[in-house]
């Protein structure tokens, strides 16, 4: 069973070697140009991170070159994400005539979700190294099935998958490739069902305040928002490697586009570690890497939990 | 889809997830399907009109991927011919056909696991798992949000409320659902 390897959000080209030195075999970032700007602004963002303020996104071609050469001198794949729920149809052809300049580029790695965009490419013959985003909602087999007649090269698990049931997906069709989230944003609802805005100017709905009320809520309302700073915080599945290598996951997925670099490293590292440590039980990786700390925001509890 | 033969007489199913279309493929021809307003993606928050720019840019809000004609013939070779859309507040660009409008209620997010179980019993919103078996805690437990956002939290969903059309009905629509 070969070794699962790690993909690391990239939020600026800079930091792509220090998450190359700290285990990153991938990256996948964000590309949106300024004319996808000028025209349809924040309105119809190209992918989830759908900010214009936190400078996470890379916007020029010129950059884009840089990334790729980057990416090579330092060993790793580059996948862009242009996986938001759907597209305006006359999107459509402009991205896949953005696409074709990608595969120029030699940039022929992308996150989508929207099926009409799959579809698109496909009739048009435009190859690459298709990757379903969990915004995708591939939650069975069944589900992979539909996928696969638009040509994905690699299934993106959602969030609350457990992975014995990514393992009934990946019995179905082994010869793709199989990412699992691994790290941080384990978000209270599923991205593939979250219509509502994640803009600069509005936090995402899951983050407004609420109260939780009926004789069965008795526990004090926690903050809307969860403590991000701690490793793990905002979701870890550390715990649950050994479960995910068994399922048959050929990649994990350290979240964090848009955070500190020194968070998002030092969680690749932290991540690395623990693969170096084989099927270790969950309490040695604890005990190893945690020093005990565990944030309990599980993204695979355990079963039986 | 055994059992559904046996009735003889027409039944539509609304598909929400994209593996239930795969497994609706072999289906009796009494079973029409129907895209479901879980596949049926528009952007949906009570707070849109707070959005800056929103006024001006009402249009980009308007479609989605079903107004695609070629998107549209993929679902019509699959089965699939009427779209369910919900009521959010604003206009939508309908394609041509007969689809369903549900109203007054229209999802803003779901999840998976279950938001309410993991609060009732865990203490947190976010302490979610797969469920096995289920209480019904949502019978009496709810997520309440400010009154200006017409926003409630109910099992594993958040809800949004439109309480008022804002434009008429387009002709495409031939059918209202009341979701309460």
């Amino acid at each position: 069973m070969s070794e699962m390897k790690i993909t690391a959000g990239l939020g600026a080209l800079e930091n792509l070697p220090r998450l190359a030195a700290a285990g990153a075999d991938e990256v996948f970032c964000g590309y949106v140009p300024i004319s996808w700007l000028e025209k349809y602004g924040n309105f119809t963002p190209l992918n989830r991170r759908e900010v214009l303020l936190q400078g996470l996104q890379i916007d020029s071609m010129g950059d884009l070159k840089l990334l790729k050469r980057m990416a090579d001198d330092c060993g790793v794949e580059v996948a862009l994400t242009f996986n938001a729920l759907y597209y305006l149809p006359e999107q459509l052809p402009l991205l896949c005539e953005l696409f074709v300049e990608l595969k120029q580029l030699g940039l022929n790695r992308w996150i989508l979700a929207d099926p009409a965009l799959l579809l698109h490419l496909k009739r048009r013959g435009i190859g690459g190294h298709i990757q379903l985003s969990g915004e995708a909602g591939c939650f069975s087999p069944d589900a992979l099935a539909f996928f696969r007649r638009l040509n994905i090269a690699r299934c993106i698990f959602p969030r609350k998958l457990t992975p014995e049931e990514m393992a009934a997906c990946i019995s179905s069709a082994p010869e793709l490739e199989y990412e699992a989230f691994a790290l941080n944003e384990n978000c209270h609802f599923s991205g593939a069902h979250c219509l509502s805005l994640h803009c600069d100017e509005l936090e995402a709905l899951c983050r407004v305040p609420y109260r939780a009320v009926g004789p069965d809520c008795t526990a004090p309302d926690e903050p809307a928002c969860a403590a991000e700073d701690g490793f793990g915080a905002s979701g870890c599945g550390l715990c649950a490697l050994p479960r995910l290598r068994r399922a048959g996951v050929t990649h994990l997925k350290v979240v964090g586009r848009g955070s500190y670099i020194d968070w998002i490293e030092r969680d690749v590292r932290m991540l690395s570690r623990a693969l170096d440590m084989g099927d270790a039980a969950p309490e040695e990786l604890r005990r190893e890497l945690l020093g005990n700390r565990c944030s309990g925001a599980c993204y695979y509890p355990a079963p039986g939990r | 889809m055994e059992l559904l033969a046996t009735r003889n007489r027409p039944i539509e199913l609304a598909v929400n997830d994209w593996g239930m279309l795969e497994r609706t493929a072999k289906r009796p021809d009494c079973v029409e399907l129907t895209l479901g307003p879980l596949l049926n993606k528009l952007r949906q928050d009570p707070r849109m009109r707070w959005k800056p720019g929103y006024e001006a840019h009402r249009s980009l809000f308007a479609e989605n991927s079903l107004n695609d004609p070629a998107f549209r013939d993929y679902l019509g070779s699959l089965g699939i011919h009427r779209f369910e859309y919900e009521a959010c507040g604003r206009e939508v660009r309908i394609p041509e056909g007969r689809h369903s409008l549900h109203l007054p209620f229209c999802h803003t997010n779901v999840s998976a696991w279950c938001t309410l179980k993991a609060r009732c019993e865990a203490g947190r919103r976010g302490a979610q798992g797969p469920v096995d078996g289920c209480p019904r805690w949502c019978r009496e437990n709810a997520f309440l949000y400010p009154r200006e956002l017409k926003l409630i939290g109910r099992g594993n969903a958040l809800l949004m409320l439109n309480r008022s059309m804002d434009a008429p009905l387009p002709p495409q629509i031939d059918r209202l659902v009341f979701n309460l």
